[in-house]
């Protein structure tokens, strides 16, 4: 994957740090930049019967706000259209959450059921 | 997993029993709310969700959806928080048990606790005559069903108390009953008669008002005590039946103007400002229908002060309560019927300066003046006052005596007797202002005597045809508080005294 700029190179470095704390708890990453015609969904991973669609949110400073302050709603539109499109023509068997891990510079903050459809 | 929860809605005083269902499945985590639920309902959302998460329960991360039956009564008000949370707590499976006999009413605070909701005595009683007998309501309301036979209602404070309820984690203990007797001797009235001076003819004029339940027109000029006496009237007015009482704590009830009080136990005493609107004076409200104060009246008095100030329209939606004591207000969310059986007590000045006919003080006012602030008030409605008594300032001599005369409890047993001979004569409710011209004919014989006296007090006083059946009714009722089975020809005289209004017309 070819990562032009610096921004770009943060969103990816958050990703990866995302990922491997999800893998640490317990979580299985079954997707990673899921491309449907809604948008691009950063991860879904399962636990459990959960399917979570999280959405990664890393920031270098606190200057524009909390990172999970940045999800809008039209946001959250795209990972609810992503993920009914992710699942059309399928049983759902699981329940569906909507997360969002933000990532900064001292850790990593995972917020569960985020936002509802 | 679903759970089901028995809540009521109420249409005005009449209740509906709703069912809250919860369904907690898999699938795209979301909260839905259906069963034409009102704003207030829908807001539920939030104020459930933080309430459980206060309480240090869980709300489930699931697809959740509340469901409330029938579909097609719109769901008002916010009853439903707390049978919502506790639908979304037994489909989660944090509570269990069976919870279908018991009626759950309430509003959720964000930490957990149960706010007081308006309504909760009738919501009660129309869910008694459905069968429920075991409620769960919230603790600032127990008063309310302290009065209620034959049930047992759980005052509870809190979303968690609830919990523990269903657990069966701690004992609770039914609100105790409380006897109506009791409310009633503990009730007084600011008022008494005995604090009036003077006034003796608009004494006795307010005595025939209350003992044949006639409306009264109190005429005079600042001063002189109109306010006061209309005061007195509920405190010569019969005590309430425990019925009486329960009609009308509903109605505050469903009005939540009751303020924590269980039952009302002394007969209202409305006093509208003159800038009231026919709809706060008959009630509505765009989807919850609202009781007005011609309601929040019922069995007691409207107290109009200054009659004339008040807007045309106002004063003529009241003449056809006055008729039918009740009302029936339609909106777009349906039509409701409210008690409205109130005595109407009409406070005026005689002219725009107030003095006109004072002994006291000269009237500054031209005849035309005079005729325009009369003409304020309309004939149909004046139709409907059965006595207009003049009402003139004090003397001092008399403001100064010492003896204020008769007291209330007095004038009180007097009426009393007058409303039983009433009963017997009816066989009901019904009182002599309500006569018809059929009971008119059958109970209000004129001997001879008499209709000439009336017939010489039409001639002599101008009287308009109307007022005719007017003093026959205020006679009978002069005659049964004299006991006598016959009107007599000075029933006939005193009763033809209290039509000033149309002498002057």
């Amino acid at each position: 994957m070819a990562i032009k700029g610096k921004k770009r190179r943060l969103g990816f470095l958050g990703e990866r740090r995302a990922v491997k704390y999800l893998k640490k708890s317990g979580y299985e990453v079954i997707e990673r930049n899921l491309r449907t015609p809604f948008g691009e969904v950063d991860i879904v991973a399962s636990k459990g019967d959960i399917t979570a669609f999280i959405e990664v949110k890393t920031r270098s400073d606190d200057l524009f706000g909390r990172p999970n302050e940045a999800v809008r709603a039209d946001r959250q539109k795209r990972y609810i259209d992503s993920a009914r499109f992710y699942y059309s023509g399928r049983e759902i068997d699981c329940v569906i959450r909507f997360d969002i891990i933000e990532v900064y510079k001292g850790g990593i903050n995972h917020i569960e059921n985020a936002f509802t459809a | 997993m679903l759970a089901k929860v028995k809540s009521f809605a109420l249409i005005g005083l009449d209740g509906v029993p709703v069912e809250v269902e919860a369904d907690i499945n898999k699938g795209m985590t979301s909260y839905e709310l259906v069963g034409l639920p009102d704003a207030a309902v829908k807001e539920s959302k939030e104020r459930i969700n933080s309430a459980i998460r206060n309480s240090r329960l869980h709300f489930p991360v699931n697809r959740v959806t509340i469901n409330l039956a029938p579909a097609d009564i719109k769901k008002e008000g916010s009853y439903y928080d707390l049978p919502i949370a506790l639908a979304i707590l037994r489909a989660g499976g944090q509570i269990e048990g069976e919870m279908d006999d018991i009626v759950i009413l309430g509003e959720l605070a964000l930490d957990g606790s149960v706010r007081p909701v308006s309504g909760i005595l009738p919501a009660l009683i129309s869910a008694k005559k459905h069968g429920f007998t075991r409620f769960i309501i919230p603790s600032a309301n127990a008063n309310e069903a302290a009065y209620i036979e034959g049930i047992q209602a759980y005052a509870l404070g809190s979303l968690s108390d609830a919990v523990a309820f269903f657990r069966g984690e701690r004992e609770f203990e039914p609100v105790e009953p409380k006897s109506f007797s009791a409310a009633l001797r503990d009730a007084r009235y600011s008022a008494d008669m005995s604090f009036v001076k003077g006034q003796a003819i608009a004494k006795r004029a307010l005595e025939i008002a209350v003992a044949g339940g006639h409306n009264i027109l109190l005429s005079g000029p600042p001063g002189s005590g109109k306010t006061m006496l209309a005061r007195c009237i509920p405190t010569i007015m019969p005590d309430l039946t425990f019925e009486e009482a329960l009609e009308i704590t509903q109605i505050h009830s469903v009005a939540g103007d009751l303020g924590g009080e269980g039952i009302i136990s002394l007969r209202p005493f409305r006093t509208p400002h003159h800038t009231a609107t026919t709809v706060s004076l008959c009630g509505g409200g765009n989807s919850r229908i609202r009781p007005g104060e011609i309601s929040k009246a019922h069995k007691g008095v409207l107290f109009l002060d200054e009659l004339p100030e008040y807007s045309r329209s106002a004063l003529e939606s009241l003449r056809q309560p006055l008729e039918d004591k009740v009302i029936t207000v339609t909106r777009a969310g349906g039509a409701v019927t409210f008690p409205a059986d109130f005595i109407l007590c009409a406070s005026m000045n005689p002219c725009p300066c107030g003095n006109y006919g004072s002994s006291y003080k000269p009237c500054t006012c031209t005849p035309a003046q005079i005729r325009r602030y009369r003409a304020k008030i309309s004939g149909p409605l004046l139709d409907r006052i059965d006595l207009q008594v003049e009402v003139d300032s004090v003397r001092y001599e008399e403001l100064a005596a010492e003896e204020g005369g008769e007291s209330s409890a007095e004038v009180k047993k007097r009426v009393e007797r007058a409303r039983a001979i009433q009963r017997e004569r009816f066989g009901g409710t019904m009182t002599n202002a309500n006569m018809g011209e059929k009971e008119i004919k059958k109970f209000c014989r004129l001997s001879h005597r008499c209709e000439e006296i009336l017939r010489d007090a039409f001639e002599r006083l101008s009287l308009s045809a109307r007022a005719r059946s007017r003093i026959i009714k205020v006679a009978r009722t002069i005659a049964d508080l004299d006991f006598s089975t016959e009107i007599l020809p000075e029933h006939v005289l005193e009763a033809t005294s209290y039509r000033n209004f149309d002498v002057k017309e």
